[in-house]
């Protein structure tokens, strides 16, 4: 048997460098649009039948894609550019048994809780407190009665704050959910399917016991975009939004702002004579450079309101009725935009019918109370609940808000419920007077409702109460009793490290080795498609992917026994230690990336630095911020285009 | 922010060369200042522990002689600022020894031989060789699995097998003379990322992290050549109003890292129209080895820069499944090099460059420095020879 490889050639290649069902993304699809308007060549390369292998670049420009289909072929793409578009890391930073069964990233934790496969109890940590985090840690409170703790490990961790953060920091909080900031200290098994974590914050140090940790990140600032090395046309993309547009609205205008600017950058070095539509591209590339700077700018410096108690402050209530415009009592209920920052999100202004949200020459949204029907459209538009409509009439002893409600349960009409402050704090009871509609939705989880209801509240309230929360929350099913026990038909009997199991028939084997607990640190499914090769586990005698094996009646499966976890080691594929790796940067014998990581040996190892890459540039940058920050530049600004990106097996089908 | 320095040279380059000639001169007194375009040294990656390209050269016996391991120590030994120990199979019996220290390993060499003329010259230069058939030749290539190969019909190819092949360690022993040098010179003299250099009356201006350096020079500066500071010297020659040399041909190593049951030990295959490897050697003290590794190098005359990657995966994977016998394997990782071939190097009027010759004349002058990239042995020979230049203060013409 030969191989044979097969060749192409574009101007621009954008590929993927993990399978996905939701290729070409929406992104990706306006870059290519736009790249190609302007004459260029255009592949786009991703999918569930393409495998990425990896990039060799050219010494000069471009370079050559490397990618297998589905049929095991080889192609070789040669290109003058090439974009790799990547999805952000998830893997923590290091921390002693910061490479544990415990850990798995976000994105794992979803599928497998879709598949009912993973228990979370007790306390369920997520590390990094992005807006993804906050939002999953809401939605398991929410509609699975299972409250989260928030941990956010970066000092500077302000920077890295992304459109509405605020907003879904709040409704994490208001659910109970607890943000904690502080460093890891350990994470040591206790029990098999339980663990201890020991962090250091303000108070001292807390030791929480868990059943898992969720590595969400980012972990540090991290750019949308970089290219590497400079001038070198080769571009790592990292793209926030993979779903549809109302699970994640402000990932999906940050990715088609960079879409854009990527497109016309691209353009402008590959076309030197782009003709007559050159205004046309100067002006997409200065909008889009000008409204990710408006994104950035929002992340250096958010907006948080000042709070004296548990009551805003008279300075920031007032800041807050004059954006409005608000002036007095009025008579029919009065739109409250509470979105004080200047982000790109426009789902409100485009939803109105009435045209009534108009951006100000801030670039903040205001009101036109004129035009304002109150339809509730906005309330249920905005993805997170800035919006209330407000009515207060005068000799009336009390105030009526709407709001949205997005839950597990339904709301009634006339039922009593507990009213919160932005921060999630009660503020006292009250009765839903009317409630408008009730629709079921879906998103990544479950099923849940979405209703815009109507609470009457006394006046001095209703600058205050901005949310709310069922009563009685407490009796709310638990997630692992929701799940019913399945049928002797349902199950199998197979053979486990030589003991019989009876086991779901026809669940992926990587599902049931989380449900039994075996899992293993290399089994967290990190690449989600089986491409990383880390999960093989022996089945009747031949070496498999657990990620891809479906269970079936009589099957032998035969695992090695749990690794030994060494908490010391930052690298386990290579068996490196931490202490050796801050040892030789103390020496300050290197100032690049690619230097560090030759001379190490780290991100060298059997997982191509897909376990240990956020660790070891945690280390890197925590250990040199203070005293060379252009070697923190270095590192931010680096991708590893060593070939190939995983393990390549050749003459072996999947 | 400008700073000025003044110093009596400037070496500029990526990689071992000038730092070997920066020691050499360093020690006479000489005030020198590295400059490295890259953020790093090392980074090209140019620096090998053997001439991969010895079967091309155009006397092959002679490149061979020049691997013997004590011919090599000699050149090696005393540019290196501490121990270099020599691996052999008697090395355990042997007193002191620095397992961490650089080293020059004692190797076997076997190759596929087709050239009649081979056995002539080798006795001319009284190079001992074996010539070796079938299965006892075959073994020799580490990692072969004998339950694939035929026994039957044999592999009727004549191998020749030299057993005083050498290489160096070119790791540590770079990295020795990096650490040597920062301690020596500090790290004012070592400027790393040294961006938009420019020849100016006095002696050059660049930039480094983000501030401008004006160096002031007595003896000169000092370009050592590399694909890498190829655009450096472009750029310098079209100041030159002449241009009056060639660019030189370019050589290029494909560089598999093959993932391999056994402990293979970084033993290194060559895959080439002559089918060659360094087989291991017995007692070797290297405790350190994590993975298990076979390197295959596939070298390439007359390339350019634009080649297409993987172009010799079919033939390496027929030498893994022909010949070693394994029915898959998995790539660990994929690198490619490029040399500059000297040999192919002319400037008109002289056909035989110097090692170092000047493109300007001011401010001591500006001189490219070739052979400045390969095995440590042509480079350390290269440092020697510039370096006693640079110290005689000579005209080099």
């Amino acid at each position: 048997m030969s191989l044979t490889i097969r060749d192409g050639i574009f101007d621009v290649v954008v590929v993927s460098a993990s399978r996905n069902q939701n290729w070409p993304f929406h992104s990706v699809r306006q870059f290519s649009k736009l790249v190609s308007s302007y004459g260029l060549t255009v592949g786009l390369f991703g999918g569930e039948d393409i495998r990425f292998i990896g990039v060799i670049p050219n010494q000069t420009t471009g370079g050559f894609l490397i990618i297998e289909d589905s049929q095991k072929r080889i192609h070789r793409i040669e290109s003058r550019a090439i974009i790799k578009v990547e999805n952000p890391s998830e893997m923590p930073q290091y921390f002693e048994g910061f490479y544990s069964s415990a850990i798995i990233p976000l994105s794992a934790a979803i599928s497998l809780l879709q598949s009912n496969s993973l228990n979370l109890q007790p306390n369920p940590i997520i590390l990094g407190s992005s807006n993804r985090a906050f939002r999953f840690a809401t939605q398991l409170k929410q509609q699975l009665g299972i409250a989260a703790i928030v941990i956010e490990t970066y000092k500077g961790w302000s920077s890295k704050k992304y459109n509405s953060w605020e907003v879904s920091k709040r409704q994490f909080e208001q659910n109970g959910g607890r943000f904690i900031e502080g460093q890891i200290l350990s994470l040591t098994e206790k029990s098999p399917q339980l663990w201890i974590l020991k962090i250091r914050d303000n108070h001292g140090v807390q030791i929480i016991e868990t059943g898992r940790v969720i590595g969400s990140g980012p972990y540090f600032p991290e750019k949308q975009w970089i290219e590497f090395p400079d001038g070198s046309l080769l571009f790592e993309w990292k793209i926030f939004s993979l779903h549809s547009r109302t699970e994640n609205v402000e990932g999906w205008i940050l990715d088609e702002d960079s879409a854009n600017f990527l497109a016309a950058k691209v353009v402008k070095m590959l076309s030197h004579n782009v003709g007559p539509s050159k205004d046309k591209l100067d002006s997409i590339h200065r909008r889009a450079r000008t409204r990710l700077k408006i994104a950035e700018a929002h992340q250096s410096d958010p907006y948080t309101p000042v709070y004296q108690g548990k009551w805003l402050a008279n300075w920031e209530k007032r800041k807050i009725q004059e954006h409005q415009n608000y002036t007095n009592y009025q008579t029919s209920f009065f739109p409250v935009i509470e979105c004080f920052e200047r982000i790109t999100c426009q789902e409100c202004v485009t939803t109105c019918p009435e045209e009534a949200i108009i951006i100000n020459a801030q670039k903040l949204k205001t009101i036109n109370s004129d035009k304002c029907t109150s339809c509730n459209l906005c309330v249920s538009a905005c993805p997170t609940q800035s919006i209330q409509l407000l009515k207060q009439v005068e000799n009336l002893s009390y105030a009526q808000l709407r709001l949205s409600w997005r839950g597990l349960e339904e709301v009634h009409k006339n039922e009593a419920i507990h009213t919160l402050n932005r921060r999630g704090e009660f503020l006292g009871t009250a009765r839903v007077s009317n409630m408008h509609y009730s629709e079921l939705r879906t998103d990544q989880l479950h099923p849940y409702f979405e209703q815009i209801i109507e609470i009457e509240v006394p006046h001095h309230l209703a600058w205050e109460v901005r949310s709310i929360k069922k009563q009685k929350q407490e009796k709310a099913v638990a997630h692992t009793e929701l799940k019913a026990p399945l049928s002797a038909s349902e199950m199998v009997e197979v053979y486990f490290n030589q003991t019989k199991r009876l086991v779901k028939n026809g669940a992926l084997l990587i599902q049931v080795l989380f449900e039994m607990g075996y899992n293993r640190p290399e089994d967290s499914l990190l690449c989600k498609d089986g491409t990383c090769n880390l999960c093989e586990v022996t089945v009747d005698g031949i070496n498999q992917l657990a990620c891809s094996v479906k269970i079936r009646k009589g099957m032998v499966i035969k695992l090695d026994s749990q690794k030994n976890e060494s908490g010391q080691y930052i690298c386990h594929c290579q068996k490196i230690t931490a202490q050796s790796a801050v040892n030789h940067l103390s020496e300050k014998r290197t100032r690049s990336p690619e230097s560090f990581t030759q001379q190490t040996g780290l991100m060298k190892g059997k997982c191509h630095g897909l376990n240990c890459k956020n660790a070891v540039t945690g280390l890197c940058i925590s250990q040199n911020a203070m005293s060379e920050p252009s070697i923190t530049q270095n590192w931010s600004n680096w991708i590893d285009w060593s070939f190939p990106k995983l393990d390549w097996n050749i003459g072996k089908k999947n | 922010m400008n700073t000025a320095i003044e110093t009596d040279i400037v070496l500029i380059g990526t990689g071992l060369a000038p730092l070997l000639v920066a020691k050499k001169i360093s020690e006479e007194g000489l005030r020198v200042i590295i400059l490295n375009p890259d953020d790093d040294f090392f980074l090209e990656n140019q620096e090998l522990g053997f001439d991969p390209f010895l079967f091309s050269s155009p006397n092959f016996a002679q490149t061979i002689i020049e691997h013997d391991p004590e011919n090599i120590l000699q050149v090696v030994r005393p540019n290196f600022p501490g121990a270099v120990e020599y691996w052999s199979d008697q090395t355990q019996f042997a007193g002191f020894f620095d397992p961490t220290a650089p080293h020059v390993r004692l190797r076997n060499l076997i190759f596929s031989n087709n050239s009649e003329l081979l056995p002539l010259q080798f006795s001319e230069k009284n190079v001992h060789f074996q010539v070796m058939q079938g299965a006892s030749a075959v073994a020799r290539f580490p990692g072969i699995n004998f339950e694939k190969y035929n026994f039957t019909t044999p592999d009727p190819q004549e191998y020749f097998l030299l057993s005083r092949f050498s290489d160096v360690d070119a790791h540590r022993y770079r990295y020795g003379i990096l650490e040597f040098l920062q301690d020596k010179l500090g790290d004012e003299c070592i400027l790393l990322s040294a961006k938009n250099i420019e020849i100016i009356p006095d002696g050059l201006r660049f930039q480094s992290n983000q501030k401008t350096y004006t160096v002031e020079t007595q003896l000169g500066s000092y370009f050592f050549w590399t694909p890498k500071s190829n655009s450096i010297i472009q750029n310098i020659q079209k100041m030159i109003s002449q241009k009056n040399f060639s660019t030189p041909s370019i050589q290029q190593i494909e560089k598999y890292f093959i993932l391999s049951k056994e402990n293979l030990d970084h033993t290194t295959i060559v895959n080439d129209k002559n089918l060659w490897c360094l087989s291991s050697i017995t007692g070797q003290p290297d405790q350190s080895k994590k993975e298990n590794v076979l390197e295959i190098l596939v070298t390439q005359e007359n390339a350019t820069f634009n080649e297409k990657p993987l172009q010799s995966l079919n033939e390496v994977d027929a030498f893994i499944r022909g010949k070693l016998g394994w029915s898959k394997f998995k790539i660990r990782n994929y690198t490619r090099h490029y040399f500059y071939n000297w040999d192919s190097f002319t400037r008109t009027g002289n056909s035989s460059p110097d090692i170092c010759f000047p493109l300007l004349q001011h401010a001591g002058g500006v001189y490219a420095v070739l052979n400045s990239s390969g095995s440590i042995y042509q480079i350390s020979n290269m440092a020697s020879t510039v370096s006693k230049l640079i110290l005689a203060n000579q005209q080099i013409f």
